[in-house]
């Protein structure tokens, strides 16, 4: 009986390497090492060099040694393999067709993975909030307010400004409020919320002041029964100082607007 | 010297602070012409008049005797401390106000039109000389007149008494600047009257960070009057 032994006086260098075929994807990071063929058997790839006798070298073996599924084995000149540091050979190179590496794998389109049209921009509502701000706005009838700074003192009026609409209600910004009805407001980087509201969905305030395109000092005053914003400049609002609030005329605002 | 001292004085009081004043004769009315008098009466009522969109309620009417008055009581009082060789006795009538009501609200917001300014005015004229007549002056103006003297150090501790505010403290536009000015200044020795610290108890409420150091003041009033006594 012969045997296929490899001869210490003449050492085998040729070699094959063989991956299970579940696993044969790991194989693609050699696709970019040249000279290298592949052939597929019925559970294995296998990979060797083009040129049989090419000897293993350092650089290629740490990188199929790095390949945890890959069985790295001799090849004899009759074409049996001997597994790697071992004598008994224990198969045969398959008899298939070894075609290169770059052939054997085939580069193909990732599958997509995002929706080719936009979705849907969310549109900005407000829903009600637990959480617990302290008001820093508070709206009022000019009327209330000019009746309340008619008497109040400097120490707190030095705390406020305002804002008067043609409406005949005014915006109170500062703390401590004025206890007086009203509309309370919390205040978030310019955007000004009726208390106990808070917009949806919860972003930060500088992504709404983004979205609403605000330019930077500009206020926005929400109306939460139509959902809409309606913006004040930062000169709209004005010192609480008592000529100032007896100054404010409804009449006056609504010229300044119609001339604007 | 201009033609019209005394309304060139107010006006500078007014607008800048910046007081350029005449050595007067005795008595100082020989350098006061009746124009000027004129004159500076027409600007007290302009400056009265602009400043009332500014004032809380509604503002005391001007009367023009004693807003003249605190003029030139104050005119005077620039010059002593201008003119040194001049003496207090030389304008005793220019400071005595014995004539005019210190009850009526409308005679102490016209006195205070100029004698707004006293606290200035006596400040600096005790940093020239404590011992001068003039700060003695200008202090009993600061009793009888306490509306003006808001922020006016007096070298001797200020009785209760001294100071009486009861005459116009009904009048809604006087207590509320007495008080504004009380906080702006921090002159803690009108907390002695009862009616004003409970006035500046409900001004401040619970923001003490309105005014901390009356707050603490406040506070510290209430705890003495309500420690029980040694007895």
């Amino acid at each position: 009986m012969t045997t296929t032994r490899p001869q210490a006086t003449s050492p085998i260098t040729a070699w094959v390497a063989r991956v299970p075929l579940d696993h044969v994807n790991a194989v693609v990071i050699l696709r970019s090492e040249p000279g290298l063929i592949a052939c597929e058997d019925e559970h294995h790839c296998w990979i060797r060099p083009a040129v049989t006798t090419a000897p293993l070298k350092d650089e290629l073996s740490r990188r199929l040694r790095l390949l945890a599924v890959a069985e790295l084995m001799h090849v004899t000149p009759a074409g049996t393999v001997i597994p790697w540091g071992k004598r008994v050979p224990t198969g045969q190179l398959p008899a298939g067709t070894w075609t290169p590496l770059t052939e054997f794998f085939t580069p193909g389109a990732p599958v997509a993975r995002y929706a080719a049209q936009q979705p849907e921009p969310t549109k900005l509502t407000f829903v009600m909030c637990e959480n617990m701000v302290a008001p820093s706005l508070l709206r009022l009838p000019l009327s209330e307010w000019r009746a309340y700074v008619s008497t109040a003192p400097n120490v707190r009026l030095s705390r406020w400004e305002f804002a008067a609409n043609r409406h005949g209600e005014v915006l109170v910004r500062g703390t401590p409020l004025p206890s007086l009805p009203g509309q309370h407001y919390w205040e978030a980087e310019g955007l000004l919320i009726p208390c106990g509201w808070h917009w949806s969905p919860a972003v930060s305030a500088d992504i709404v002041r983004s979205v609403l395109r605000l330019e930077p000092a500009v206020f926005a005053l929400a109306d939460i029964v139509t959902s809409t914003w309606e913006t004040l400049s930062p000169d709209a609002f004005v010192p609480a100082r008592r000529q100032n609030v007896r100054g404010t005329k409804i009449e006056l605002i609504a010229t300044d607007e119609a001339a604007s | 010297m201009t033609m019209t001292p005394l309304a060139d004085f107010l006006t500078a009081l007014w607008e800048t602070g910046q007081v350029a004043v005449p050595e007067l004769s005795p008595g100082g009315k020989s350098d006061i012409s009746p124009a000027d008098v004129t004159e500076a009466t027409l600007r007290l009522h302009c400056y009265a008049s602009d400043e009332r969109t500014a004032l809380p309620g509604v503002p005391p009417t001007v009367d023009a005797a004693a807003a003249m008055w605190g003029l030139t009581a104050m005119f005077a009082a620039c010059s002593l401390i201008v003119h040194r060789q001049q003496t207090v006795e030389m304008f005793a009538s220019q400071f005595d106000s014995q004539q005019l009501d210190s009850s009526s609200s409308n005679v102490v917001y016209s006195v205070d039109l100029a004698l707004r300014f006293l606290p200035d005015v006596h400040r600096l004229a005790t940093k020239l000389s404590e011992s001068d007549p003039l700060c003695d002056v200008l202090e009993e103006l600061g009793r009888r007149w306490p509306l003006s003297s808001v922020g006016m150090s007096f070298r001797e501790p200020q009785e209760t008494s001294a100071v009486d505010t009861a005459a116009w403290w009904s009048d809604d536009c006087l207590r509320q600047v007495y008080l504004d000015r009380i906080i702006e200044r921090e002159d803690f020795m009108r907390l002695h009257e009862s009616c004003v610290a409970d006035s500046l108890r409900a001004v401040i409420g619970i923001h003490d960070d309105l005014s901390p150091k009356i707050s603490s003041a406040l506070k510290t009033k209430t705890v003495a009057l309500t420690a029980p006594s040694a007895d």
